[in-house]
């Protein structure tokens, strides 16, 4: 391209992102959306349509762009994956290009994927988990509990594979395993309304009422491995005399709380020490405590109202800025860092040292984010 | 200003960019954010953040505040302390944080000093 037609076309961005901003028309979105998809920013394009597409939602050509653009960006990641399959191997890529086709609705290419990925790495939980995925989009519900159950088995707080797990079994008549997976949920999601609900119902079906959360072992083997943090669980609302360690010795489930409580403490320790995390501290939305595993010196109920407060203020700027809604902020500091993540109605707070990677911080709160309430996609791997 | 924000705004990834006072008051802003009244809550939400999470961070013990990143589902917001106010930038999802942070920086010092003065 000659420099003449260069600043022809910066000179078309530019008057086209003006109209986007100041006088937007579908006609202005789409202009812009398709000089940018020349200039091969992709993933610009598509955002420009998107939003063009929310704005105007009865304009088809701009909806039919947004979709086109979609598939191409698809397209291109995919080609991008494959490229790093081949030269740099990992479960967590071949998870993501099996989901990406099967996103694209190509099953039988993401369950090839997916398969030649457990082929290489067959203790991937992720793999597992879109295989199961896979069989069950399939009506295969045996072949799907198969991978389900060893992708609980690998990861045991993965929630999305449990409770799929969990649908399938009811819907193959096996009342009785299904409730006893819905309970491993309640283990360390105990407020999850709608596990509650399917757990009452399997139990119901398998002819017995629903039995308590089992404790897994690690809650009854503390202390947690980590740094010097300190670590520590709130008291079971119901049961105020036992802490979480009491509740999970006894062993009897009573409300499942203590134990809950103690094993997110667990799970908060061991995220500690891992890339410059310093502690962590998950609270509720009025500033209680549910669990720490605070760095040395700090106090645990203050850091949880300021931990609120962050909350209270990070949350209003998604809205007026048109965000959607809030998932996390990372705030910066001289000496440190606070990660703020949206968990439900709880925030998960995460101290961290100097210069510490926000990505990489990102993906360990995304893994306990997804181990204890299910709310984020295939992040970690195993 | 407006020059300061435009030249934000020409960084890859950014949508759109806002100076905000310390009392949250829109000084210019270059977003799109589909009118006035919209930019000014905007802006008021972003100087309130600025001004609690400064005494916050210091209270938890992290010391002086350099930049907050808020994440949503549709993008991200990038805000840094420039003299008396602060600066805001929207970024697309996939943004190069880095380098949008290395030129928010240098802005917000320029942005800092027209704000002083």
């Amino acid at each position: 391209m000659s420099f003449l037609d260069k600043l022809i076309k910066n000179r078309e961005r530019t008057r086209l992102e003006e109209a986007v901003r100041k006088d937007p028309s579908p006609a202005a979105f789409l202009g812009l959306a398709r000089v940018l998809q020349q200039e091969g920013d992709l993933a610009q394009a598509r955002q420009v349509a998107r939003r063009g597409a929310a704005a105007f939602p009865k304009d088809s050509e701009l909806a039919q762009l947004d979709r086109d653009l979609t598939t191409l960006e698809r397209d291109a990641e995919c080609r991008r994956l494959r490229e790093q399959i081949a030269n740099f191997p990992n479960g967590r890529l071949y998870a993501r290009l099996a989901e990406l086709y099967r996103a694209g609705g190509q099953p039988d290419k993401a369950v090839q994927v997916a398969s030649s990925g457990l082929g290489s790495f067959p203790n991937h939980d992720g793999l597992h988990y879109v295989l199961g995925l896979l069989h069950a989009d399939a009506g295969a519900k045996e072949e799907a509990c198969k991978h389900l159950s060893r992708a609980a088995e690998l990861d045991k707080f993965n929630y999305s594979a449990l409770k799929l797990l969990g649908r399938l079994l009811s819907e193959l008549g096996r009342h009785m395993d299904a409730a006893e997976t819905f309970a491993k949920i309640r283990g360390f999601a105990p407020d999850d309304e709608e596990v509650k609900e399917l757990h009452s119902r399997a139990s119901r079906a398998g002819g017995t009422g629903p039995r308590p959360a089992p404790v897994p072992a690690a809650a009854r083997t503390a202390p947690a491995p980590g740094p010097a943090v300190e670590v520590r669980t709130a008291p079971a609302a119901p049961a105020p005399a036992g802490t979480g360690a009491t509740a999970a010795d006894d062993g009897s489930g009573g409300s499942g709380n203590g134990g809950s409580s103690s094993l997110l403490a667990i799970a908060l320790s061991r995220i500690v020490g891992k890339d410059g995390i310093e502690g962590a501290i998950l609270a509720d939305s009025k500033g209680t405590p549910v669990a720490s595993a605070m760095p040395a010196g700090q106090d645990e109920q203050s850091a949880a109202a300021a931990l609120a407060e962050l909350r209270r203020a990070t949350s209003p700027v998604c809205g007026e800025f048109g965000l959607g809604g809030f998932e996390e902020a990372f705030l910066e500091a001289e000496g440190g860092g606070m990660c703020v993540f949206a968990m439900r109605d709880m925030t998960l707070g995460i101290y961290v040292a100097p210069r510490s990677r926000a990505g990489l911080i990102a993906m360990h709160a995304r893994a306990f984010a997804r181990k204890i309430a299910g709310s984020g996609p295939e992040e970690t791997g195993s | 200003m407006k020059e300061i924000l435009a030249g934000l705004c020409r960084v890859p990834g950014v949508n759109g960019a806002m100076a905000v006072s310390s009392d949250g008051l829109l000084i210019a802003s270059q977003t799109g954010l589909g009118g006035k009244d919209a930019e000014e809550a905007a802006a008021a939400v972003a100087g309130n953040l600025g001004k609690v999470v400064g005494p916050v961070l210091q209270k938890l013990g992290r010391g002086e505040m350099k930049h907050v990143v808020v994440s949503g589902a549709g993008g991200r917001v990038l805000l840094v302390g420039s003299g008396p106010g602060c600066l805001v930038a929207l970024l697309e999802p996939d943004a190069n944080l880095g380098l949008v942070q290395l030129e928010l920086g240098a802005a917000a010092v320029e942005a800092g000093r027209e704000m002083r003065l």
